[in-house]
């Protein structure tokens, strides 16, 4: 049996590398991975294959305080999933699983060694992402012996409590008794701990490098309570390979021993399972097509305007998505109002001007990440109707149209508070005492600028965003079985590095024209208004031709999407 | 003039060639049935039809406008219908029908929208999110949006599943309907007695490659040999497996 378990894991861990790598055929896909592969080196892989200590570039001190640290926060871990209010001992299995291993003769015990196997090839690549981006001070192989120990007693502890409750120890029961033995514990550590050699550590520290931090416990008390817990702080962050080797054997020999007791729980795992995986597979099916941004939440708003009659077919998905915005993510909206409006009310009862300068502060800075960042929250375009793409082809509108169109709603939301933000801002700005040094920021020409590019950089970011669906469909969209993970973030970052960096050449024109401008306009016209106003409006001109050819491109390629080669594989 | 025209119609992915030479047309009034085993490339060329994919070679004319060339024109004539419902999940269902009007730009949606609403019984769910509808009422819904700007040329790919008995009868009925009334039906499915049932003329398609077309009689004949009784199924399955010629043209 175990042999039909190995083979399962393996080859659909191997399949999916395979389908991945053939992806790569396409010129877009191959570029976009080289791209972000050099994100990924220049983030941290090159420490790996240079050869200089990771310790002196941001990764985890090899210290004995580093491993009394990560074997206290793993201890409370493992006391803590004991006070998790499910007790249903489902095991979160894919339809495909349940219909084949569920009527097979095979026992309950094999079912667990199967799940536990299955998670390998998320566990191998989570670990090696962790390793690789976190903890880069750490080895491979402990983080993985780490993260097979962890799934092993949690799927342990899941059992245990659905047992416990068969014995009439519920949720409200449990949780008084763990809270108090979290408490105990704690209440020990704390009176154990040693922080006697961190006094004065800051002034002992070399510039440049971590300072060897001591151990947190010198005790038996904490040797025992932390032995368990030791291993895995060893196993991430070995001072040595024999005691990396260590731990890890140890680690193993830990995750078949909860392997073997939640074996021996001998709960009736079927039907909780069943009902379990279809909860999975319905997020699962919500996530892989709504998200951020995506989710019903207001069901009832009703649609901002009617559609003219005998209007182009632009209005129609302008409306679609005007809508979807309202009733998707009207909650974001009313949190930019709220803060916008406490700012600016706040600005007024406060009296030292400083603290207004401060609040703007607050507010610009919001303001200048939420062209970005909004853009996730308001994605009611294209990343919306991937899913839908064979109907949207068969629609009488250009691809150019479409994209334009698309494009349109969530820029009427980002554009408007935007605008907001940055109104509010000088609002504040102008009743507020600014430092010298930042008297520019109250200064009505930035108030000018901004207000002017604000739209055109909003649209310059939801056309980066929609590029990613329409240039590689196949990534955008994620498989039923897709693995979540540490690597789905880790994707995530690349695809942010690349965002920016095409943010930044986007914007790079219009400051070519905006900087000698405003100098042109400080030095020869003695900060003139209409020439700032001017300088203002060939930028946002600019920016405004880039997106415009970029619609015009996006539109083309939207038309050239074979949705049978690149999407029937991974949800159509 | 025929409102689907289909010329040597290829579609390759790589070295592999998912429809190879398709060759018919389909008049005014007319309903083609696009039957083969699973794999033939049914889909493939209901896609390439419906302008959702552009053919490697060949050529796809809907109401004489070239489906590549004068996409917008074309695509303006048809309805595209595919196997899977995939709604907006944020429009209700009167929306999706105003949505729909929009798109295709007709100004005189609400009489129509009422009269799909009560034909394909969704009128006590008009105000429904998609998410409150079952499998059948989100295809039904799917047919609605694709009949509200009375298509020329209807490309309908399994446009059953999900349908209880009543809703096969009542969609049978409308597409037939919508068919005296003069518009050009493809319609792919596995159901060979809807097809036998429904269709004019029918295309078989195995491996990308046309095998047979003709009249429902006409694929019938190639396997009678005389006898009377003979089943579109019967003669579906001779032809997949090999016995027949390639049957006669139109």
């Amino acid at each position: 049996m175990i042999h039909a378990f190995l083979f399962v894991t393996t080859r659909s861990f191997r399949n999916r590398i395979v389908s991945r790598l053939k992806r790569l055929r396409n010129v877009r896909y191959l570029l976009s991975f080289l791209v972000g592969m050099a994100y990924m080196w220049f983030a941290g892989w090159r420490h790996l294959f240079v050869g200089r200590s990771p310790l002196r570039h941001g990764g985890f001190p090899v210290s004995a305080f580093s491993v009394d640290l990560a074997a206290v926060v793993v201890l409370f871990m493992m006391i803590l999933a004991w006070a998790l209010p499910k007790e249903s001992a489902g095991l979160a299995f894919s339809e495909a699983e349940i219909q084949f291993l569920f009527p097979a003769p095979i026992t309950r015990r094999q079912l667990l060694l199967y799940k536990i196997l299955r998670a390998q090839p998320q566990l191998f690549i989570s670990a090696a992402v962790m390793t690789l981006l976190m903890f880069r001070g750490a080895k491979f192989i402990g983080v993985w012996a780490c993260f097979i120990a962890l799934s092993t007693y949690f799927t342990f502890v899941a059992l245990g409590r659905a047992r416990l409750k068969l014995l009439g120890a519920g949720f409200l029961v449990r949780l008084p008794v763990i809270a108090a033995v979290a408490a105990g514990v704690s209440y020990l550590l704390w009176r154990i701990v040693d922080l006697g050699p961190f006094r004065g550590l800051a002034t002992r520290a070399r510039p440049g490098r971590f300072p060897d931090f001591p151990a947190l416990f010198h005790s038996p008390v904490a040797d025992a309570i932390l032995f368990v817990p030791r291993f895995f702080g060893h196993a991430v962050l070995p001072a040595s390979i024999p005691q990396l080797l260590a731990s890890c054997g140890i680690l193993l020999a830990v995750a078949l021993l909860f392997f073997e007791l939640a074996a021996r729980t001998n709960i009736a795992v079927e039907e909780a399972s069943v009902q379990a995986s279809e909860r999975w597979a319905a997020r699962r099916a919500r996530l892989s097509q709504q998200g951020v941004g995506r989710q019903v939440t207001f069901r009832r708003i009703p649609p901002p305007f009617r559609i003219p009659a005998g209007a182009r077919p632009e209005v129609a998905i302008y409306w679609k998505n005007v809508t979807a915005g309202l009733r998707i993510s009207s909650p974001y909206l009313l949190i930019m109002a709220v803060f916008a409006l406490y700012c600016l009310v706040q600005s007024f009862y406060i009296p030292e001007l400083l603290v207004r300068a401060i609040l703007a502060g607050v507010v610009l800075f919001v303001a200048a990440i939420f062209p970005l960042l909004g853009s996730f929250a308001f994605a009611q375009d294209m990343r919306l109707d991937l899913p839908r793409i064979e109907l949207l082809k068969s629609y009488p509108i250009s691809g150019e149209r479409l994209v334009a169109a698309e494009i349109a709603g969530p820029l009427t939301f980002l554009a408007a508070v935007e605008l907001m933000l940055l109104s509010v801002a000088a609002i504040i700005l102008h009743a507020a005492e600014v430092p010298a040094e930042l008297d520019f920021l109250a200064s009505p020409e930035l108030v000018v600028i901004t207000l002017m590019l604000a739209t055109p950089v909003c649209a310059a970011q939801l056309l980066i965003r929609n590029a990613v669906p329409i240039l590689l469909p196949g990534w955008a969209m994620r498989a039923p079985d897709e693995q979540r993970g540490f690597n789905v973030h880790a994707a995530g970052s690349s695809m942010m590095a690349g965002n920016l960096l095409v943010l930044l050449f986007m914007l790079l024109p219009a400051a070519c024209i905006m900087g000698p401008g405003l100098l042109m306009a400080k030095y020869w016209f003695h900060g003139s208004m209409p020439v700032v106003a001017l300088t203002t409006v060939l930028a946002a001109a600019l920016l405004f031709f880039e997106v415009w050819l970029g619609i015009r491109f996006l539109g083309r390629q939207f038309e050239k999407i074979d949705v049978t080669n690149e999407l029937d594989a991974v949800a159509l | 003039m025929h409102a689907i025209e289909v010329v040597n119609l290829t579609k390759s992915y790589g070295s592999f060639v998912a429809v190879r030479d398709f060759s018919f047309t389909v008049k005014p009034g007319e309903i083609l049935g696009l039957v083969g085993p699973n794999g033939a490339g049914k889909t493939t060329t209901l896609r390439a039809l419906g302008g959702i994919h552009p053919p490697t070679s060949g050529q796809v004319r809907i109401g004489g406008y070239d489906i590549m060339a004068e996409a917008v024109e074309a695509r303006r004539r048809l309805a595209f219908f595919p196997d899977e419902p995939r709604l907006f999940d944020y429009l209700t269902v009167e929306e999706h029908l105003e949505f729909a009007a929009a798109i295709y730009g007709v100004a005189e949606w609400r009489a129509p929208m009422n009269a799909l609403l009560d034909e394909l019984e969704l009128a006590e769910k008009r105000r429904a999110l998609p998410a409150e509808l079952s499998r059948g009422m989100k295809q039904k819904l799917m047919i609605a949006c694709g009949f509200i700007h009375a298509p020329e040329v209807m490309i309908f790919d399994e446009p059953l599943t999900g349908l209880d008995p009543l809703g096969i009868r009542r969609m049978k009925e409308s597409v037939t309907r919508r068919a005296q009334q003069g518009a050009a039906v493809i319609l792919s499915s596995h159901l060979l007695h809807l097809v036998e049932e429904m269709c004019d003329r029918v295309a078989v398609i195995q491996k990308g490659e046309r095998i047979a077309y003709g009249t429902i009689d006409d694929l019938k004949s190639l396997i009678a040999q005389g006898r009377g009784d003979v089943s579109l199924e019967e003669a579906f399955l001779a032809i997949t497996s090999g016995v027949p010629q390639e049957g006669p043209r139109t």
